[in-house]
């Protein structure tokens, strides 16, 4: 069995092929799915290639130059070229890794704002991978690097686009905001694991990471 | 019931880990139908990679495009190169209706809708880096990756078929034995051929 083969084994857990794991995905399942009929009709889907796939919360907390839980406070189109995109304003909570202000900006592909062939904008709803871009209200916990390109200054992107930011809920439990077929993907391992855990739990769990982390580099 | 529905939703997502979207298409088929490459690409030569790419995927099944210089509408996979800043992502796809609309809600896995034409992104901030394209191949494995999403197929995340073209992490596997990848492989080939 190859080392690639062996670990993506791993990250499926193969918790799937389990009639445990079936239940599993049928509690966790089917809230996602009703929820979808709540969205708006037009809708957009991307998809690509990632520069890096995080598949579990270690590798994407020893990536991350920055690591934040905080409240989006406002979102602003940037549709770029032929793609959508949005930036976030978030109001930091607490910072777990990195040094951040009060409020930053977070670049995100996808949104509302959706470029047509004839140069003009039309409204809609555009997800990358299923996943919708944050909107104000919302609590996220937040895997970052700072952003380097023409769409926005002094902004930071997402690692892994859809896989880099855990939705918190009121019930302070991380919820998945995409859609319920993805959760069976490896692509979708990290999300999948954080879904209805305690926000406190990840937070005591990246701190620990990050501290791992540092003592590594130490030595 | 509700065990029942998530066995069934279950079945449905390991269905579609290994094969084309399978309940929407590119509407019109995949057969005699044209690409079109953005003239304003950042950089002319992405246009070349882009036909390479396609060149790899003609001829597999009923896949048949040729290129089109016509501006509007009767492209069904639109080419751009842009240096879109360190995102996320090497290349996007996204799907589309046709005169401005777009894709329908749907419950149903990914995309979402049948689609008209797809966008195809090459972010020229990577593609443009020697050391890690540090191949035309490469580049042109980015862009035929892009390519079999337009044309309707998922990632291949089936830790059964490794190697892939459709690879969840493409760039990543050219770190491992699979080598550089930027064609079609075998099973990237089978699925493509199901395509209507």
């Amino acid at each position: 069995m190859s080392l690639v083969r062996l670990r993506r084994n791993e990250v499926l857990a193969l918790a799937l092929s389990t009639l445990a794991a079936a239940a599993l995905v049928s509690a966790v399942a089917l809230p996602f799915a009703n929820s979808e009929s709540s969205q708006p009709s037009g809708r957009s889907e991307m998809n690509g290639s990632l520069v890096k796939s995080y598949e579990s919360l270690q590798a994407v907390v020893a990536d991350s130059e920055l690591i934040v839980l905080g409240e989006v406070a406002a979102t602003e189109q940037r549709p770029f070229g032929h793609f959508p995109f949005t930036l976030a304003t978030i109001e930091v909570t607490k910072v777990l890794k990195g040094s951040a202000p009060i409020h930053l900006r977070v670049l995100q592909t996808g949104g509302t704002s959706i470029p047509q062939k004839d140069g003009s904008i039309a409204e809609g709803e555009a997800r990358y991978q299923g996943v919708p871009v944050t909107r104000p209200g919302e609590t996220y916990l937040f895997f970052l690097r700072p952003y380097e390109g023409p769409i926005a200054a002094n902004a930071f992107v997402v690692l892994g686009e859809f896989q880099g930011k855990l939705k918190v809920g009121k019930d302070q439990r991380i919820q998945f905001t995409g859609r319920a077929e993805s959760l069976t993907t490896p692509e979708f391992a990290l999300p999948l694991w954080a879904h209805d855990r305690t926000r406190a739990e990840v937070v005591h769990l990246v701190g620990q990471y990050v501290d791992k982390d540092k003592k590594d580099d130490h030595q | 019931m509700p065990l029942l529905a998530g066995l069934l939703t279950l079945t449905m997502s390991l269905s579609a880990l290994s094969a084309p979207w399978p309940n929407y298409r590119l509407n019109g088929g995949v057969g005699g139908r044209h690409f079109w490459n953005d003239p304003a690409m950042i950089n002319p030569v992405y246009a070349g990679t882009v036909r390479d790419a396609m060149s790899t995927w003609n001829g597999v099944g009923l896949i048949s495009f040729t290129e089109t210089f016509s501006m509007c509408c009767d492209s069904q996979i639109d080419a751009y190169a842009m240096a879109y800043g360190n995102t996320p992502w090497y290349g996007i796809t996204e799907f589309r209706a046709s005169n401005g609309t777009l894709l329908q809600t749907s419950e149903a896995g990914p995309p979402i809708a049948n689609w008209d034409f797809a966008n195809v992104g090459l972010n020229d901030t990577y593609l443009r880096d020697p050391v890690v394209f540090d191949t035309a191949q490469k580049i042109q494995g980015i862009a035929a990756h892009e390519i079999g999403h337009a044309l309707g197929l998922a990632h291949e995340d089936d830790p059964g078929h490794n190697c892939q073209l459709m690879d969840v992490s493409l760039v990543a596997s050219w770190q491992t034995p699979c080598g550089t990848i930027y064609t079609p492989r075998t099973w990237d080939r089978q699925w493509a051929a199901q395509l209507p």
